[in-house]
């Protein structure tokens, strides 16, 4: 039987926990309601044992009780949301004689509204029955406990939030939970549990709804194993609803990519004294070798940058417009050199450019890809004769290509524009019409812009005023309001190699909604080691909120940077750490954590403490979110490069703050080290 | 305005649609499932597809046609998503790749499958018994296959196969009947087991074969249309 998700988005039966986890890596969504209370979960599978939750919270009715008879204000339909976080560890796994036993800790962050801690085991009882039985505190201690083993609770000072109330875990009332789930078919789910939480705040003090009974019920519908329904009977007195989402990213649901057939290795012929080298002296051989490439390359997506000759190597550099995986583009253009080049070629030199810059070179044998195109595990036998390393200067001669992709590159496209947490909705969003192009005015420069006009919006509010900090972020939501149409971005940017393993860059122009100026970043790294180092100094101003192009409005300007770390840390998990000073002025480090997966996915946290007091910074303490990094072949099944990338952040202050700036170097090129082409290298024979 | 001009203006209105040359940026939009695509998907989770059926009076035409050609042709099915011709792409040693125009690509080392390609579950590579083995109906052989998960990670399975005569049998080629000699290749491994089937025509060709290729691409059916 699965784990799954009970209506907190926690693994449980229906509203307590269990002892199990998820698979490693799995990532659910999950919504849930009863009676007044409606709950949105995002867990993630951290490791095996460790889980993550960030919940929103919604209690409806919150005040129509305790207002009367006084309800003036809308205070009788006003809803109170919450944000929460848990982390739960299984100490034991199950095994024959013992159970599934995990330790959750929820709401530990915050209000503590929600929080709870609990130890709860769970143990399978042949293929369809499961037995869960666990021991709550806090929240899931409230009702019928049994004593206060660890002493007192003491009140929750939570201040403006953002505190880890640790001395609060595991004091208090005990209460005994548990429950039972027997599979009736395997699509189908009956549930049964008793429940520790006695709905104190929201029952017996707010009358929110009535609990008059411990008892749950509950039936689950799982068409597949990435979708369940639940209906519920709880508490005696309410009908309860769920709908989860449950997806691997480790794992394609397709499993392995789509996408057209490649080119067959097309063979020389056996008798090497038969061939010719006198070709290399030709004159236009280069551009004749550059234009039957890129005829080859036709519809790839591979755009040949340049084409370098001798008689026995040859090196290349291309753009890749398509792959996901850098292996699979080096793959393809290696069988069109296979195809075109003279037979006296051997040693293959391709070189993917990126933005301008050479990311890192991958030599491959000719002779290697004729004996192992259809070699069992060739893709094993080619990577053994295949050097990643740090590009060598074009060779001499080198033609570039007169006529690469188009110069300009434009799109018109729909896009939705969301506005998160707001306390009154927590949920706004915009349709509109993004114009973007980008004019490539020669190798690494660009010029690039983006504007958008909104069709119809639900996005309101105010300014948060009461920020004594810059208003830098805090007035975000004027540029929602006002700005339309908005000229995103209009930038100048350069980017170039400046010595082995050294990249630079320089942005200029209107970096972002709300703020202009100048962007500089120099980037050290190495292709073949795990880490990075760079630094970025930026000089900007804020914008005006009508988003057009004037400064008028605040007067504010500030010296922003960083120093970065980066650092691939074994089994797919990466950290970040910034030290500088961020938009208000403030000074700083954000340290950001992140599960990155072969395929490109990738789910962080990241946290940012400057020397900001957390009174000035208001409620939250302190910058922190979730971050999701979303390749959308995942979803396709077929090659591109197309990303989402997300970051769910609770509250978005002045503190802590960074500027937004398009193409940082190391996300650049971080799909060319030699450890992210050797993360998808069987690719290199799709 | 061109008819592509068109279409995005139109199409932009609905908001289903993008303008431009920004082939990534439009790319995710075009393929998200839309209207009629999107309820077949929703319907996909509850129902089971179809299996494929060829309209006899077509399959004479393009047969006729095909033979007039004088081209090798082969008709590969794949239960579950249909068949298609193919015809020879390249060969590098005793390995032939043979490719439709819908560029999907297998390819056979003396008919034996080795390779498959713009399937998605691709086999990426294996190695197999000789086709004179396949031939004798007797013996065993173990086969190693590879292939990609949906993390791009190599992944290798391990099978023993123990062949065995399985009497004569007519078989039906693209709308031609060959008496045939079969043969099966029962193979079992630690994750799956399943059994290629071979059969020999009279001038002792392998006329058809049913062969495996990944878990994804459990079995490839190639037959030959013109020789």
């Amino acid at each position: 039987m699965h784990p799954d998700l009970n209506l907190s988005g926690q693994t449980g039966l229906i509203d307590m926990p269990s002892g199990e986890q998820m698979a490693d890596g799995y990532l659910s969504l999950d919504h849930s309601q009863f009676g007044p209370v409606v709950r949105n979960a995002l867990r993630f599978q951290i490791t095996p044992r460790l889980s993550g939750t960030f919940r929103y919270v919604g209690l409806h009715d919150y005040e129509k009780h305790l207002c009367q008879p006084d309800c003036a204000d809308g205070k009788d339909t006003y809803t109170y949301y919450d944000r929460n976080f848990d982390i739960s560890y299984q100490i034991l796994t199950e095994s024959r004689f013992l159970p599934a036993v995990t330790i959750g800790v929820q709401d530990f962050v915050g209000t503590g509204l929600f929080s709870a801690e609990y130890v709860a085991g769970t143990k399978a009882l042949g293929p369809r029955l499961k037995v869960t039985g666990g021991v709550g505190f806090g929240r899931l201690g409230s009702y019928n406990a049994f004593g206060q083993p660890f002493g007192p609770r003491e009140k929750i000072d939570f201040g403006l939030g953002g505190k880890i109330s640790y001395k609060q875990w595991f004091q208090g009332d005990a209460a005994l939970f548990g429950g039972l789930e027997y599979q009736i078919t395997p699509k189908w789910t009956a549930k049964a549990e008793y429940s520790s939480d006695a709905y104190a705040e929201e029952s017996a003090r707010r009358r929110m709804f009535d609990r008059n009974s411990p008892m749950n019920y509950g039936l689950e519908y799982a068409p597949n194993p990435a979708f369940r329904f639940g209906v519920y009977a709880l508490y005696g007195s309410e009908i309860g609803l769920s709908l989860s989402a449950t997806l691997n990213p480790d794992q394609r649901p397709q499993g392995g990519i789509g996408g057209p057939a490649p080119l067959p290795i097309r063979p020389r012929p056996a008798d090497r004294a038969a061939w010719a080298r006198d070709w290399v002296a030709q004159p236009d051989i280069n551009e004749a070798v550059t234009r039957s490439l890129a005829a080859t390359l036709k519809d790839t997506g591979i755009v040949i940058q340049s084409v370098g000759l001798t008689a026995t190597t040859a090196q290349v550099r291309f753009q890749n417009t398509t792959y996901d995986a850098t292996a699979q583009a080096i793959g393809r253009l290696a069988r069109a050199m296979a195809w075109v080049l003279p037979a006296s070629v051997e040693h293959f030199q391709i070189v993917p450019v990126e933005h301008g810059m050479a990311g890192s070179m991958v030599v491959v044998n000719r002779t290697d890809l004729e004996r192992f195109e259809f070699a069992p595990d060739g893709a094993t036998l080619l990577r053994a004769q295949t050097q990643i390393k740090t590009p060598s200067a074009p060779l001499s001669g080198t033609t570039i290509n007169p006529d690469p992709a188009p110069r300009l590159t434009w799109s018109l496209l729909p896009y939705v524009h969301t506005r998160q947490f707001d306390p009154t909705n927590p949920l706004q969003a915009s349709l509109g019409l993004r114009l973007s192009g980008q004019y490539d005015l020669a190798p690494g420069m660009f010029l690039s812009g983006a504007v958008t006009d909104v069709i119809v919006s639900s996005i309101n509010g105010s300014a948060d005023e009461t920020s004594v900090l810059p208003h830098v972020r805090s007035s975000s939501v004027l540029y929602d309001t006002q700005a339309n149409p908005d000229v995103e971005t209009l930038t100048l940017a350069y980017f170039t190699g400046l010595a082995p393993n050294v990249f630079g860059r320089i942005t200029a122009g209107y970096l972002e909604r709300g703020f202009a100026g100048l962007s500089t970043e120099v980037l050290y790294r190495p292709t073949s080691k795990p880490w990075a180092l760079g630094v970025e100094a930026n000089s900007v101003a804020q914008r005006d909120t009508d988003g057009l192009l004037g400064f008028g409005q605040y007067s504010y300007a500030v010296a922003t940077g960083h120093v970065s770390g980066y650092l691939d840390l074994r089994g797919g998990y990466h950290a970040q750490v910034d030290v500088g000073r961020y938009l208000a002025g403030d000074k700083g480090a954000t340290l950001s954590l992140s599960r990155e997966f072969e395929n490109g996915w990738s789910v962080g946290v990241y946290a940012t403490k400057t020397d900001v007091s957390a009174e000035d910074f208001g409620e939250g303490s302190f910058d922190k979110g979730i971050t999701l990094q979303i390749p959308l072949a995942w979803f396709f099944g077929k090659p591109t490069r197309d990303m989402r990338t997300t970051t769910i952040r609770p509250i978005g202050r002045d503190g802590g703050a960074r500027l937004e700036v398009d193409d940082r170097l190391y996300s650049v090129l971080r799909s060319y080290d030699q450890r992210k082409i050797d993360a998808q290298w069987g690719r290199v024979w799709k | 305005m061109t008819r592509k001009k068109t279409a995005c203006l139109v199409g932009l209105l609905g908001l289903l649609a993008g303008c431009g040359n920004d082939q990534t940026a439009q790319e995710s939009l075009s393929r998200l499932p839309k209207g009629k695509a999107l309820g077949a998907m929703v319907t996909a989770i509850f129902v089971k597809p179809q299996p494929f059926r060829a309209d006899p009076a077509a399959v004479a035409t393009v047969r006729g046609a095909l033979e007039k050609a004088g081209q090798p042709v082969l008709l590969v099915t794949v239960p579950s998503r249909g068949a298609d011709l193919f015809a020879p792409y390249g060969q590098n040693g005793p390995v032939i790749t043979w490719a439709t125009s819908a560029q999907q690509s297998i390819a056979l080392d003396d008919g034996l499958l080795v390779a498959t390609r713009g399937f998605g579950p691709d086999l990426m590579s294996a190695s197999v018994p000789s086709l004179a083995q396949v031939s004798r109906a007797t013996g065993t052989s173990h086969r190693d296959y590879y292939d990609l998960d949906g993390a791009d990670q190599n992944r290798h399975f391990a099978y023993d196969c123990t062949f065995a005569p399985a009497g004569m049998e007519a078989v039906e080629v693209f709308g031609a009947t060959y008496p045939t000699r079969k043969v099966t290749e029962s193979c079992a491994g630690p994750d799956a087991s399943f059994v290629n089937i071979y059969w020999f025509d009279a001038d002792g060709r392998l006329r058809q074969s049913d062969q495996h290729a990944t878990p994804g691409l459990p079995t490839v059916q190639i037959g030959r249309v013109v020789d």
